[in-house]
């Protein structure tokens, strides 16, 4: 027998149970009966007088049988549950969760994902029984969840087709979230099969989860009248050291170096020494041994807080694009987070346009830049040359305290004049700023200490929806970056050169190399953030691009050749590791990869199994999967309570006399 | 389902009710025993003090002048030569006064314990009559004695029957007042004799000062102590759960649940209230008999009162 809510049940005994004894010892309802005489009945309670109340307590029949009855009532709350077979006629939702966590190898001879089909496929082995114990008509539907949920199976009585179906269930990087599956159990539960019109519309299904119980989003989350069991998969002795992050980047002064940093995460309650492989392109290059601290659960929130250590790899040289990955040398329960990939692209010089009124000063901090190209040009020429291709090649411009008529082609950069964009609006001039704040938190000023800067003179704008303000002044923001026709630009309302004090600090010259490296290298994997399981894969390819092919990390393929190759989308992504585009180019005929990382979750990476889910304000205890069949017994324990509320008032009305 | 103590029979309104014929012949044949010897007011059947002229000879004496002659004793002075009266024991009658116990306390229990004083009363009173025997009756409670005096021969047998069927039940709020009725039962009587009392004996007062004022005056008192049988095993006869005991006589409330070990204590103080009566009476050269509602009258006469010396 198992009690879903044992508490709950305990906390009401220990509330009702004092108070009818109270009760009892108050107002103790006594008849008055007439004897010839006292006399001998009073010197009688004289002697019991000491332990009276206990006296008025015992073969007091009408306050048993309340307390019987409050007992049972009491069962009631606490759900209780005993195992029995076959099913009772109506209708079971298994839920299984095939998400990260369900990976773990911490169940005796596989996955959890596979303890947890076992279980599910006994558990439809009892409820379709057959036979003469087998229940009644039972129908069945199974739906498997992570980032999303899906029916594996609608409602059948079809045992095969049941097994069939758990069968099929793939295992996912993502994490587990089960408000899809439940609201799915809900919309079936409600209207199972417009075709059997004898059955009722609103019919509270059983659900039975099969989960190591680290779902996301427990919170918020009610059961409105379903009844749920949780059968637990996987153990709370789980051993597990994971890569929660890896980064690359090519040193500006070497760009032919790669510089690696990863963060590792151990999840275990001891700390352990883990030796940490650094692969280029499959082949190993380092491996470093690192110790890591121990995981320290955190008393306020109850989660686990790993003990983390960051490492950053000796930049090696990789003059070509490369995949990257970080891997644990070290065999735990979940060996999917032991690794972490990234693609680095190859090393790209950037041409630079410069459109300024013949001023030095930026031209020389650009000079200063190693670029593979800077092309300097007065407004005028700009103007003349606005349609032509070369104009195009350049990756990044910097309009120098100049406007152009209309918005550029390419990311540009805009010092002290208002850009022709309906997606800005300017509203006048403001005098005299200091920085009230912004700065270090965007790539653009990275390492620009922005607090000395005083401006005489700014712009004063106000951005559209896609624009973001990265240094605010006292009067109006001093610079922000805004979106037109799907490029992004950057925007300082003032003049630097003849409105600020910034030509005198540092900070300018990093400023315009933070600038065009990010304008010039967005998009590039090395600025993109990873993808988790659950999004959607999106490359942009070249548009003679044709035969595309996606290969999935577990070596599955996917045909994508009809999509357009500017926007080649795939999802949701199921797997966590590298999906590889593979595409040909029909001019040159030379094939291409187009690689994107997906890292798995790292919520996920803290896989013990827990001992119970909490909807709501329900707490679920788990059972241990292992197709066991519960069978409510509360309407039983109600109805135990009615009969004895019956009788009680039977003998109440014959004692007081009323029958 | 009857209340506990309540009377499921109706109380008596005929004579022959009290006493039926069947056990009036039965009745015929008993005398009353007094193991002292009084004086009577007339010539009866039972010895007195007195020397008289019963055929049982008692002693002689010396012939004094106005001596009747008749009584000389003729072979004596034959003999002696001196003259010598025969003289013989008197046979007179005897006092018996019934008191019966009229309180609240006694109007209760299943048989009723009044309705079945009553019946004793009328059989004693009968086995007196019969006898030749002076019958007194007295009913007393709080509220003082009434009393039917100095009944005579069987042919009063219905007299007494009537004043029987019209004693009531006294006030609860009057309470039984035994003591004071003893001492006025005492005071008024005249001459002395057997006195049999009819009552519970439940007195809070105690009993004691009650019987001190009859043992005082030399009659030879007989207490039969008359109990119900819800008082002598209430569980047995309904009594359980958790009961407000209402004293029948005014003396307040008692609050009590029913369990083995409050009736093992009652029936504690039950035997020790018989047991001190037994010790009070005996003290005072008094007789003591406990009769239970429950058992048939016939039986307390003709055995219990037999084998306790009351009745021959």
């Amino acid at each position: 027998m198992m009690w879903l809510t044992p508490w709950t049940g305990f906390i009401l005994a220990a509330c009702t149970v004092p108070l009818l004894l109270l009760l009892y010892f108050l107002k103790l309802r006594r008849s008055t009966q007439v004897v010839s005489s006292t006399l001998l009945w009073l010197s009688s309670t004289e002697d019991l007088r000491a332990n009276a109340p206990f006296q008025r307590l015992r073969r007091n029949v009408l306050l048993l049988l309340q307390l019987l009855a409050l007992i049972m009532l009491v069962l009631a709350v606490m759900q209780p549950r005993i195992e029995g077979a076959g099913g009772r006629g109506g209708r079971t939702i298994l839920l299984v969760d095939r998400s990260a966590s369900m990976q773990a190898r911490d169940v005796d001879g596989g996955t959890r994902l596979e303890a947890a089909v076992d279980a599910a496929s006994a558990e439809i082995d009892r409820l379709h029984a057959g036979g003469l114990f087998g229940g009644d008509e039972e129908e069945t539907m199974i739906i498997a969840f992570a980032e999303t949920a899906e029916i594996v199976q609608p409602f059948t009585g079809s045992r095969q087709q049941l097994q069939d179906a758990l069968a099929e269930i793939e295992p996912s990087h993502g994490r587990s979230r089960i408000e899809d599956a439940l609201n799915l159990a809900r919309v079936y539960s409600t209207n199972p099969n417009p075709d059997l019109v004898d059955r009722p519309i609103a019919e509270a299904a059983s659900l039975v989860l099969f989960s190591d119980g680290r779902i996301q989003d427990l919170d918020g989350l009610v059961l409105r009248g379903e009844s749920l069991v949780f059968q637990r998969v996987g153990t709370d002795r789980f051993d597990n050291v994971s890569v929660a992050h890896v980064a690359a980047e090519r040193p500006y002064d070497r760009p032919a170096f790669v510089e690696v940093f990863a963060g590792l995460a151990n999840w275990n309650t001891s700390e352990v020494t883990v030796d940490v492989q650094l692969s280029v392109d499959g082949i190993g290059r380092r491996v470093e041994e690192v110790e890591l601290a121990a995981a320290v659960r955190d008393i306020a929130s109850g989660r686990l807080e790993p003990g983390r250590r960051n490492l950053t790899f000796t930049p090696f040289q990789q003059d070509r694009d490369a995949v990257i990955e970080v891997a644990v040398l070290r065999e735990d329960s979940l060996p999917e987070d032991d690794a972490a990939a990234m693609v680095v692209p190859p090393p790209r010089q950037l041409r630079v346009g410069l459109i300024t009124p013949e001023r030095r000063l930026v031209r020389r901090i650009m000079e200063g830049l190693s670029l593979q190209r800077l092309e300097v040009m007065t407004p005028e020429v700009y103007e003349s040359r606005i349609d032509s291709a070369e104009l195009g090649d350049l990756d990044v411009l910097i309009f120098d305290a100049v406007a152009p008529a209309a918005m550029p082609p390419v990311p540009s950069i805009f010092l002290g004049r208002t850009p022709p964009t309906d997606r800005l609006r300017a509203y006048g001039e403001a005098e005299g700023q200091v920085v009230l704040g912004g700065g270090g938190d965007h790539p653009v000023l990275r390492y620009v200490d922005v607090d000395p800067i005083y401006v005489d003179r700014a712009r004063q704008v106000q951005g559209g929806g896609d624009s973001e303000v990265i240094l605010e002044g006292s009067r109006g923001p001093l610079m922000l970056t805004f979106v037109h026709e799907g490029r992004e630009h950057v925007f300082a309302t003032f003049d630097p050169i003849a409105d600020s004090n910034w030509p005198y600090q540092r900070g300018l010259g990093v400023f315009l190399f933070n600038a065009v490296e990010y304008l010039g290298h967005h998009g590039d994997s090395l600025t993109r953030s990873q993808l988790s399981p659950g999004a959607a894969l999106v490359a942009h390819l070249p548009a003679d691009a044709t035969e595309l092919t996606l290969t999935t990390p577990s070596g599955e393929e996917f045909d994508l050749s009809e999509q357009n190759p500017a926007r080649v989308s795939w999802g949701p992504i199921e797997l966590s590791g590298l999906h590889e585009i593979r595409y040909t180019r029909s001019g040159t005929g030379e094939q291409y990869s187009w690689y994107e990382s997906v890292r798995l979750p790292q919520v996920e990476s803290d896989a013990a199994a827990a001992s119970e889910v909490v909807l709501g304000m329900q707490r679920i205890d788990s059972t241990d999967a292992g197709a066991v069949r519960y069978r409510p017994l509360w309407p039983w324990a109600i109805g135990m309570c009615l009969l004895i509320l019956l009788i009680e008032w039977w003998i109440y009305n014959r004692k007081i006399g009323s029958w | 389902m009857s209340r506990f103590g309540a009377s499921t029979d109706p109380a008596p309104t005929r004579i022959e009710q009290l006493l039926g014929g069947g056990l009036m012949s039965k009745l015929e044949r008993l005398d009353l025993v007094s193991r002292k010897v009084f004086s009577g007011k007339i010539h009866g059947e039972r010895r007195s003090r007195r020397r008289g002229t019963s055929v049982d000879f008692a002693d002689y004496r010396p012939y004094s002048p106005g001596d009747d002659l008749r009584f000389v004793d003729w072979n004596i002075y034959a003999r002696l030569d001196a003259l010598f009266l025969k003289l013989f024991l008197e046979e007179e009658d005897l006092s018996l006064g019934i008191a019966i116990d009229t309180s609240a306390s006694m109007d209760w229990g299943n048989p009723n314990k009044l309705t079945y004083c009553r019946r004793l009363a009328m059989a004693l009173g009968y086995i007196g009559l019969v006898n030749h025997n002076r019958v007194s009756l007295h009913g007393f409670d709080g509220g003082g004695v009434s009393s039917l005096r100095t009944l005579r021969g069987k042919r009063r047998t219905r007299e007494m029957g009537s004043w029987l069927l019209g004693l009531e039940a006294g006030d609860g709020a009057a309470g039984s007042g035994f003591t004071e009725a003893m001492k006025t039962l005492a005071l008024s009587r005249r001459g002395r004799g057997v006195l049999i009392v009819l009552s519970d004996f439940l007195e809070p007062s105690g009993v004691d000062e009650g019987l001190r004022f009859l043992g005082g005056r030399g009659d030879e008192v007989i207490c039969l102590q008359v109990l119900a049988p819800e008082e002598v095993d209430p569980a047995s006869n309904g009594l359980t759960g958790d009961l407000r005991l209402r004293d029948a006589e005014g003396h307040g409330d008692v609050e009590i649940t029913v369990t083995p070990a409050l009736l093992r204590a009652y029936r504690q103080r039950l035997d020790e209230h018989c047991a001190t009566l037994r010790n009070d009476c005996v003290r005072r050269g008094m007789r003591h008999l406990a009769v239970h509602t429950s058992t048939d009258l016939e039986s307390v006469l003709v055995e219990s009162m037999r084998q306790g010396g009351l009745v021959r």
